[in-house]
């Protein structure tokens, strides 16, 4: 009966936090990218940035509120369905989190009635402030967010008195030994994830040859922001891995895909059989796991999982195949970004169809990728939820199963309904395309917002009564 | 704990203050999303979502804050309230999820959406409902055992929640139809006027019924029946007083009166509540002292989230402030005077930009075999250079060597990155 309330409760926790990943996975950087776009257009008035600005507008007010309700829902499940969790760690991730609501949580939403409601109601630079604080309020959010899972991987600064935690020394909870490489690890992931989304859906109007302003604009964006973030990120990735390799030796030998620790190869197709502790299926490629551990020679092996205690191991079909997800789709990154390179400096960026299209595949890979990542962190920390200290087992709340199971199957109905209204919004936005704006306009000492082009020729609004700006007197 | 520190003291002042917060706020837009289950035109029910599409998210942040208050300020009330409440709880979850979602394709759609409007008005619905009966939920008591709630599914049905149930949606309607009252005018502004004196008689009765029967079933005031009894009796008094005055309130020409009044009759319910459990968080035995954090933690959340609560509740100002007085949907093309960009004089001449997109659309779509190998060629030389940078083969150039690698990289690719833009694309 427990191990079916836990694995009922874990599906159910699972399932929400990965619906939840796929849109702040997206709106951390899209945030981001709408104050650098609304900046460029109040500093040079050009209308491609505006239209850009308005464009991703229409997906990031949906994709943000899905975050936020989707969000508050792990906040409470926290209590409903770990309420073992919540009194043991309440006293310190209360905290971290507490500190994520009224320092993140508020100030975007906060102002993100006047970035989405805002214009004409304020002036361009209070919006683009605005717009700036919902920026910063959602990269807060991660970093706080990023702090306390990291603490459930590292456990820092704390003492057990009972069965609560207290904290001795909040520096050291706050700033535990796997933040510093989880943080920038995830924090370039967003950057990047967002990247690929507005890469792939420039690419999707090059290959139409419609909005092409707007379009070779964000495209050379997206894919200039990814080769600068890249390379830092594959850095960070791989010193992640190592640190790991001290923090949690069981999340990476799972990772790894071994049970013995005599393989020097790479194992890049795994089927694990937990029960019989070895692989059904197994193929390597001869020393790169050695090469890969920085030993050219071939004779560094990497440990197997059997060295972990059977209670205390991991299911390593979730770590291990969540890792390869991300690193197979890096290596398909890695293969647009230097493209992008070579590209761009054949001065074929924006006439190479099938760069094109291969940039509109990769539009969910920066998502999907950290969902690997996520599925590696979470599943490889197992049995426990605080590593080494709190098992999962004794999280869980004393419900009633079959309970479980109906909210469980409600949130997974719901989820995949609305995910599905989501693809469909988005497409359906795209397919509308942005609307085309002329740059501002200036007269005297005053400058107009951009007209739509089309029949207006792309003048500026004017109201009645002002000297209408003619052509080759704008932007005096 | 054995007795309430000052510390957690103010830290329950902090949860009951972010919990009043959001009862308050949100319930006028969960209220404007119910009134949508009445007859209305579409302009007016687009009108109606477009008001609470600017606010609703803001809102929301306080039911965050106070459920995370419970988390790191009393853990054990929050291990116990909410399994207790589960079944409430996630029906509330889910319909605060479609209505949120339902807010924003109804506000990006050009007209009323009838489908996403019917999600709206039956997510707030719903979510009213589960909040009411949370509310009298918690009154009549939480069996728990060794810190654990020791209850079944089905603990939290019971007379009072059912009350408190309709109570809360009568008094979110009334105080929806209030914020409506003051936001419109014409026909919408008439309509929430009458619906807010209809609904001035059933509400208060309600509500004094709901406060009867919380001081019948509730556990509070360990010091006898009296202190409790007068502070109940104070509150349903001055609760049918303020509805009564928000009825009477429309008739006069201040539009923001009525609002002032409902949300003081549903904060005045909402103390007699807190005097039937007083001072019990987790009734029949926890006390608030006794369900607290560690005084380490109760310090820190005090200092934290104190000092960040003025800036919150200035920019959450702000923000009413900028969408303050009657509701406009702004013009599509509204003018504004922006300050003058400083780089718009820079301007490249019509013949320069001529050229320009020609190189970029003259590019040849056939690649032969061997234009084709140089491209990988190059792609290969670039990898290799890439991953040398990155110190892959880090026993050649030490840690150090790495980091400047890196940034010699980085360096790379943003000018790479500025040349191209600069010779590519139309300035």
């Amino acid at each position: 009966m427990t191990d079916l309330l836990v694995n009922v409760s874990r599906a159910q926790f699972a399932a929400t936090v990965v619906f939840h990943m796929i849109f702040p996975s997206i709106t951390v950087g899209l945030s981001v990218f709408l104050a650098v776009m609304y900046a460029g257009y109040v500093w040079t008035g050009k209308g491609v940035f505006l239209a850009i600005y308005r464009f991703w507008l229409r997906i990031f007010a949906v994709a943000f509120a899905i975050g936020v309700v989707s969000g508050i829902v792990l906040t409470f499940e926290l209590g409903l369905n770990w309420a073992g969790y919540a009194d043991a760690v309440g006293p310190i991730l209360g905290v971290i989190i507490s500190m994520e609501v009224v320092t993140a949580f508020f100030l975007e939403a906060g102002f993100l009635g006047i970035m989405l409601y805002g214009e004409g109601r304020v002036s361009p630079r209070v919006h683009l402030f605005a717009t700036c604080m919902v920026a910063l309020g959602t990269l807060l959010s991660a970093t706080w967010i990023i702090s306390a899972n990291s603490w459930m991987q590292t456990p820092a600064g704390y003492t057990r008195v009972g069965g609560q935690f207290q904290a001795v020394n909040w520096t050291a909870a706050i700033l535990n030994p796997s933040f510093i490489y989880r943080f920038p690890h995830m924090l370039l992931a967003v950057l990047i994830s967002t990247g690929f989304l507005i890469a792939g859906t420039s690419a999707y109007y090059l290959l139409k040859g419609i909005h092409l302003d707007v379009s070779r604009r964000a495209f050379s964006l997206a894919l200039g922001a990814i080769s600068v973030l890249l390379p830092l990120q594959l850095y960070m990735g791989d010193t992640l891995a190592f640190a790991m390799f001290n923090f949690q030796p069981p999340k990476m030998q799972a990772v790894e895909g071994n049970w013995g620790s005599t393989n020097t190869g790479y194992n890049v197709f795994v089927v694990p059989d937990q029960a019989g502790q070895r692989n059904l299926v197994q193929v390597a490629i001869p020393c790169l796991g050695s090469i890969i551990g920085r030993d050219l020679a071939c004779h560094t092996a990497f440990p197997g999982l059997a060295r972990t205690p059977v209670a205390d191991q991991p299911k390593m079909v979730f770590p291990f195949w969540g890792f390869r997800l991300m690193f197979y789709l890096s290596i398909l990154m890695f293969a647009v970004m230097a493209s992008s390179i070579v590209l761009r400096l054949r001065r074929r960026l924006y006439g190479t169809r099938w760069f094109h299209r291969f940039a509109v595949w990769m539009t969910p890979a920066g998502t999907l990728a950290i969902i690997g990542g996520w599925t590696t962190a979470e599943t490889g920390r197992q049995p426990w939820v605080a590593y080494g200290l709190l098992r999962t087992v004794d999280a869980v709340s004393p419900l009633s199963p079959p309970l479980v199971v109906v909210t469980a199957a409600s949130f997974v109905s719901l989820y995949a309904g609305l995910f599905g209204i989501f693809i469909a919004y988005y497409l359906r936005t795209v397919r509308r395309g942005p609307v085309d704006f002329g740059d501002a306009v200036r007269i005297g000492d005053r400058v107009y917002e951009p007209a739509v082009t089309g029949a207006s020729g792309g003048q500026a609004t004017v109201p009645p009564g002002d000297p209408a700006p003619g052509p080759g007197k704008d932007a005096a | 704990m054995t007795a309430p520190t000052p510390v957690v003291f103010a830290w329950l002042g902090m949860a009951v203050f972010s919990l009043v917060m959001y009862v308050c706020l949100d319930g006028f837009d969960l209220g404007i999303g119910m009134l949508l289950l009445l007859p209305r035109q579409g302009t007016d029910r687009k009108e109606m979502v477009e008001i609470v599409a600017t606010a609703w998210d803001a809102n929301e942040s306080w039911l965050v804050l106070a459920g995370i208050a419970l988390f790191g300020g009393f853990p054990l009330a929050y291990s116990t309230w909410l399994p207790a409440l589960y079944v409430p709880l996630v029906a509330m979850l889910l319909a605060l999820i479609v209505r949120g979602v339902a807010i924003e394709y109804q506000s990006q759609s050009e007209r009323y959406d009838p489908a996403w409007g019917a999600v709206f008005a039956f997510g707030s619905l719903v979510a009213a409902l589960c909040q009411g009966a949370i509310a009298g939920a918690v009154l009549p008591g939480i069996p728990v055992a060794n810190r654990r709630f020791a209850g079944g599914p089905f603990t939290f049905a019971h007379p009072l929640s059912i009350l408190t149930a309709a109570w809360l949606v009568g008094t979110y309607l009334l105080i929806g139809a209030a914020w409506l009252n003051d936001k419109t005018s014409g026909e919408l502004q008439a309509w929430s006027k009458r619906v807010l004196r209809r609904g001035a008689a059933p509400v208060p009765g309600l509500a004094a019924a709901a406060l009867l029967l919380g001081f019948v079933t509730g556990h509070g005031a360990p010091h006898g029946v009296s202190p409790r009894l007068s502070a109940v009796i104070a509150a349903a008094l001055a609760s049918g007083a303020f509805f009564w005055a928000g009825a009477r309130a429309t008739r006069g020409t201040a539009d923001s009166l009525p609002f002032v009044w409902n949300e003081l009759a549903l904060l005045s319910v909402a103390l007699g509540f807190a005097a039937c459990t007083y001072p019990y968080l987790v009734p029949p035995t926890v006390t608030f002292w006794q369900a607290a954090a560690p005084a380490t933690t109760v310090n820190v959340l005090l200092i934290g989230v104190g000092c960040c609560m003025p800036i919150v509740l200035a920019y959450n100002a702000y923000a009413y402030h900028v969408f303050r007085g009657k509701f406009v949907i702004p013009l599509p093309t509204q003018v504004v005077a922006m300050a003058p960009p400083r780089r718009m004089r820079r301007r490249s001449s019509p013949a320069a930009t001529a050229t320009l997109q020609a190189s970029i659309a003259g590019v040849s779509e056939t690649v032969t075999p061997l234009a084709w190998l140089r491209n990988v060629g190059w792609v290969a030389v670039w990898v290799v250079l890439y991953f040398f940078c990155l110190g892959a083969f880090g026993s050649v150039l030490g840690d150090r060597g790495t980091v400047a690698g890196i940034l010699v990289l980085i360096a790379a690719m943003v000018a790479v990155w500025i040349l191209t833009d600069r010779r590519d694309l139309v300035p």
